[in-house]
């Protein structure tokens, strides 16, 4: 019997604001305990919030960037709960009206084709402190660092329907808020977190209950956090028993979610507007303000990038994947060294290998892409062979310099002079009679062998396409 | 000198008549005497006074002049004084010293007032008669058997003993006005907005308001024009060009409107108060001024409305008493919902208890359901309609009611002594412009009405009334063009509030405390007669004015918010300046390891500040 997974994703994702959402301390990360708290974030008596307008102005980038409403007014409101980290006894959040309402995202799904992700709201609320339960002796220790750091929380309709979908969802967004700087997504820091909610049903069935799932601090636990969690319902259905909402915690140690508290025990948080602060008014103007700063964004990027450079889907999608590697890629193009697709095909491939054997991001690649061009430039003159390109580019990676200069130092030029190639294959035609004689006889593979003779004859610079062309008009084939 | 107005004080110090150092003693000494009788302080901190007042006369030797120059003052122990106790009328913050000032301190530091303590107040400012302080219920001095009201009784209690020329109180719902009426002298709750609440322990956020008590409008102007102000650190503070409230002092009342609204007449007032209410207009008449009845249908839910509105934004506001950073902890606790329930439980007096339950009881999802129906934010219960009947401010007797007893000890008062207070704060006027009751869609909006108009309603009556022999004092109001009701004049509605008026007045009719308290004699004897009847009524100016326009909902435009720059560290204090903050589940306050960590990595100890200053 089919099931049909249902998903929605909520998302924090902290706003890359230098200074708190309500108070002026602020918000690196790392900072001795307590030090980056002020009065209003410890909420002494008497202190009063006072809204932070950058946190604002994220907010409308991620609503233009996602095609939403910018609500022209929105409010905030308290939700009341007790815990020690947050200090107010209330986090200061929107409820009945947020500041993005309705946009949707669209992503390449893993399972094929482009999908498309409502997204119901975006939030601006500030982040609780840490409890620090470790290190203690019975007894907990609270850090106010992040309390009243900046949070947009990104809220989907249930549309996505697996965990890869999910993941790959999750994997745009993140891609989303860095690509129009408003989050540094840095998953370890908790700067970038998901919860996912998660039902099944028969197709064409109303939406199941709902589980929760909490801590999903990677894509990869994501990923398995779903996958473990339909299991569970799906079994327990089928076993004749029925699926109680509530909220979840995943234990990636384990593979599997935990309850953590039922529907009953939720609490009534008893959201009121906040009297301390005024309804947000955004202006048109502030609005087109905003959105004159706009970047391009990823998809109108990739799109271009094959109507513009004529490249695969594929390969416009691996490089749009970060703002920074498009800007790149376009760096290379426009150096002017070669056609876009060779360009295309050194990022996607040795950059992006080097990259990741040595945990870059591309904004740190040690070469630039003026200077890789350098080097595209003596592989489409024929100068470089494919391999010897490789081994010049190791060298700029290691810091030895431009292409050129590594070229001349290691006497790297490609043979091109086609009366040398000529002269040479006569010599290796006469050295391999047998092979000539096998070719003859229909063996393909015998011409490869030929034409690895003359490269090793060469030390591998004679140009592979001449050795080619010579050895077939030669071998009259 | 015990005797002067502030006015009269600025004008010795500035002719160098009494050096600040002088009269900071004075009133010490007369603190001393009074203040094991009376209760209106809960700090004296005198060795702060005496160096304000050394640095005043240092001041005023270099020529310097300021109408607070070297003035002493007290302030309610509602607003946060660095390195001095706050408390707040509380057990909670018995021991609780804050790192910074409240606006206000800051605003009358750099003023040069100087700082002779803070007074007593009802707990978390919740009452109307300062019994439920935690340290004890403060007298009246007219009678010291009779409440002084509250919840700014000690600051009442003071300035009408002369324990200080003035002080400064906060009003939610009449806790300025109705204290200044029992005491005898005079109040002010500035419109909302008017003066910062940064630093200002919140009660009911979108109430409260602090505000001048003194013995005259003249000495309300003064304060009031130090107090007030914009603030970047409070949102709803009103962005508006600073006034100089003396202005309209000394100008005749001839011309101005007063509106009587019908329902403050009604059922439930003292007829001893209505007496002297209506006495307070013939005072008016017979200078000038006009009067016109108009009615307020709606006042009937203030009341409602204020015990649905305060409470619920209490409950709120008081959950950061945890016992976790600061404040009162629990000695004994099993785990951390124990270390809350215990901590709150010893903490909190049983007005606030009652307060904080209500509050919480309202703002639960199942009742909010049922008190709310759909789309009540579109109509807010008496919203335009109250609104243009409010340009009229009105007379209210029902105000006062009669002095209770103090009942020493007795913390667990009913809040039905709160009652008669309520009515403008919920509409536009000097409390929190229009709110529907609804309170889940509180609006923000700006008063309506001109400053100018409310000026000159409020000081020119007031000052008016200084030496007339007028009874209580009241809520008087200016009617001005009302367009629905097609009234053909224009009218202009002076809102005097009683204070205004009445207090006006009342400062007149009772110059002095009628009977000897600690060495000075009073002028007037209202000693045998029932206290409600006797001192003048002040109540807060309502200034609704004439050409009034209902303004257009306060915007936090992003383009004028205060942190737009996004600068860390501007604002606030010094982060390193406050870490305390203690663990959740440690019982042994500032000798648990965790906060010793936690302290050991910033220049300060963590160690919580529990040292009174001295007394």
């Amino acid at each position: 019997m089919q099931w049909e997974i249902v998903i929605g994703l909520e998302t924090h994702a902290q706003l890359a604001t230098r200074s708190k959402i309500f108070s002026g301390a602020s918000t690196a990360f790392g900072a001795a305990p307590n030090t980056q708290a002020s009065a209003v974030d410890m909420a002494l008596p008497g202190v009063l919030p006072v809204l932070n307008k950058a946190a604002v102005e994220l907010a409308i980038r991620f609503g233009l960037a996602i095609g939403a409403t910018v609500a022209p007014r929105s409010v905030f409101a308290r939700k009341n709960y007790f815990y020690p980290d947050l200090p107010k006894g209330y986090q200061i959040s929107q409820y009945e009206l947020p500041v993005v309402q309705h946009g949707s995202l669209s992503f390449v799904s893993p399972e094929g084709g482009e999908k498309t992700v409502r997204i119901l709201r975006a939030h601006l609320e500030e982040d609780a402190g840490k409890s620090l339960h470790e290190d203690f002796h019975g007894m907990s220790g609270i850090d106010l660092n992040r309390a009243g750091t900046p949070l947009l929380e990104i809220v989907t309709e249930p549309d996505l329907r697996g965990a890869k979908d999910a993941v790959a969802y999750a994997r745009t967004l993140h891609a989303l808020v860095r690509w129009i700087g408003i989050c540094d997504g840095n998953m370890q820091e908790g700067s970038f977190r998901c919860d996912a909610n998660v039902s099944v049903r028969r197709p064409g069935a109303p939406l199941g209950t709902r589980c929760e799932i909490k801590n999903l601090n990677s894509f990869r636990f994501m990923e398995q956090a779903i996958d473990y969690e339909v299991r569970r319902q799906i079994e327990l259905i089928e076993d004749g028993g029925t699926v109680v909402q509530e909220t979840r915690l995943y234990d990636p140690d384990r593979d599997e979610t935990r309850s953590m508290r039922s529907k009953e025990d939720a609490q009534d948080y008893r959201y009121f507007p906040d009297p301390d602060l005024l309804p947000l008014l955004i202006a048109a103007a502030d609005i087109e303000r905003v959105r004159a700063t706009m970047p391009e964004l990823p998809q109108a990027r990739r799109e271009r990038f094959q109507s513009e450079y004529g490249l695969s889907a594929y390969d416009a999608d691996a490089l749009t994947g970060a703002r920074e590697s498009a800007d790149y890629f376009e760096a290379l193009v426009k150096a002017g060294a070669a056609e876009p697709k060779l360009c295309a095909n050194w990022q996607t491939g040795e950059l992006a290998a080097a990259l990741k054997r040595d945990g870059l991001e591309i904004a740190a690649c040690p070469v630039s892409a003026a200077a890789l061009g350098g080097l595209l430039r003596r592989i489409a003159d024929g100068t470089l062979s494919g391999k010897m390109a490789k081994e010049v580019f190791e060298a700029m990676w290691a810091g030895e310099g431009a292409a050129d200069a590594i070229i001349e130092a290691r006497g790297l030029k490609q043979i091109s002079d086609s009366g040398a190639i000529e002269k040479l294959v006569d010599e290796v035609l006469a050295a391999n009679a047998r092979s000539v004689e096998e070719f003859r006889a229909g063996k393909e593979k015998a011409f490869n062998s030929l034409v690895g003779q003359v490269m090793k004859a060469t030390k591998g610079k004679a140009n592979p396409a001449q050795v080619n062309e010579i050895l077939k008009r030669k071998l009259g084939a | 000198m015990l005797n002067s107005s502030v006015t009269e004080i600025a004008a010795a110090l500035a002719e160098r008549k009494v050096s600040s150092l002088e009269l900071t003693q004075l009133f010490l000494e007369r603190i001393a005497r009074l203040n094991g009788e009376l209760n209106a302080y809960i700090t004296v901190s005198a060795e702060r006074a005496l160096a304000d007042a050394r640095a005043a006369d240092a001041r005023l030797a270099a020529g310097e002049r300021g109408p607070l120059l070297g003035v002493p003052l007290a302030h309610k122990d509602i607003f946060c004084t660095r390195g001095l106790p706050t408390t707040c009328g509380s057990k909670m913050l018995a021991n609780f010293v804050s790192p910074y000032d409240a606006h206000v301190i800051e605003r009358f530091a750099r003023a040069g007032a100087v700082m002779l303590g803070k007074t007593n107040m009802d707990e978390f400012a919740m009452g109307s008669s300062n019994e439920t302080s935690y340290f004890g219920p403060v007298r009246n001095p007219w009678k010291t058997s009779a409440v002084p009201g509250g919840s700014s009784g000690g600051s009442a209690a003071a300035v009408a003993a002369r324990m200080a020329p003035a002080a400064t109180g906060t009003d939610t719902g009449g806790s300025i006005r109705q204290p200044a009426a029992l005491s005898g002298i005079c109040g002010l709750k500035p419109t909302y907005g008017v003066v910062s609440r940064y630093g200002m322990i919140a009660y009911a956020s979108s109430l409260d308001q602090g505000g001048p008590m003194g013995r005259s409008a003249a000495d309300l102007a003064a304060l009031l024009n130090v107090m007030a102000g914009p603030d970047v650190r409070d949102s709803t503070s009103l962005e508006r060009p600073a006034e100089d409230y003396t202005r309209e002092l000394g100008r005749p009342v001839e011309g101005l409107r007063i509106g009587l609204p019908r329902e403050y007449f009604g059922a439930g007032v003292d007829p001893d108060v209505a007496a002297r209410v209506r006495e307070a207009v013939r005072w008016f008449e017979a200078r000038g001024a006009k009067t016109v009845e108009v009615s307020l249908p709606n006042t009937r839910l203030s009341v409602p409305c204020y015990y649905v509105l305060a409470p619920a934004e209490a409950s709120s506001n008081l959950s950061r008493f945890d016992g976790v950073r600061y404040g009162h902890r629990a000695q004994d606790y099993a785990d951390l919902r124990e270390m809350y329930a215990r901590s709150r439980a010893e903490g909190f007096g049983a007005e606030v208890k009652r307060r904080i339950m209500t509050g919480t009881y309202v703002l639960s999802a199942r009742l909010l359901r049922r008190l709310l129906p759909a789309g009540a934010e579109a109509a807010p219960p008496g919203g335009p309609r109250f609104r243009r009947r409010l340009r009229a401010v009105r007379p209210d007797p029902r105000a006062h009611h009669p002095v209770d007893r103090v009942r020493a000890g007795r913390q667990d008062r009913r809040s039905g002594a709160d009652v008669p207070q309520r009515h403008l704060h919920h509409r536009g006027e000097p409390g929190r412009p229009a709110r529907p009751v609804d309170p889940l869609r509180f609006r923000h909006r700006r008063p309506a009405g001109r400053p100018a108009d409310r000026r000159r309603l409020l000081f020119r009556g007031a000052h008016a009334g200084r030496g007339a022999r007028l009874p209580a004092g009241q809520r008087l109001a200016c009617p001005r063009a009302d367009r629905d009701a097609a009234v053909s004049v224009r009218l202009r509605l002076l809102i005097l509030s009683a204070a205004c008026a009445g207090t006006l007045l009342g400062c007149g009719s009772v110059q002095e405390p009628a009977r000897e308290i600690g060495g000075i004699t009073g002028g007037e004897a209202p000693a045998s007669a029932p206290a409600a009847s006797r001192p003048p009524q002040p109540r807060s100016p309502q200034a609704k004015s004439g050409a009034a326009v209902v303004g257009a909902p306060a915007r936090l435009n992003i383009s004028s918010v205060c942190n737009a720059r996004d600068e860390a560290g501007y604002a606030g204090i010094d982060p390193r300046r406050w870490p305390t903050v203690r663990c959740a589940s440690c019982r042994q306050g500032s000798r648990c390891p965790g906060a010793a960590r936690a302290a050991s990595s910033s220049p300060t100890s963590a160690r919580r500040a529990t040292r009174r200053t001295s007394s």
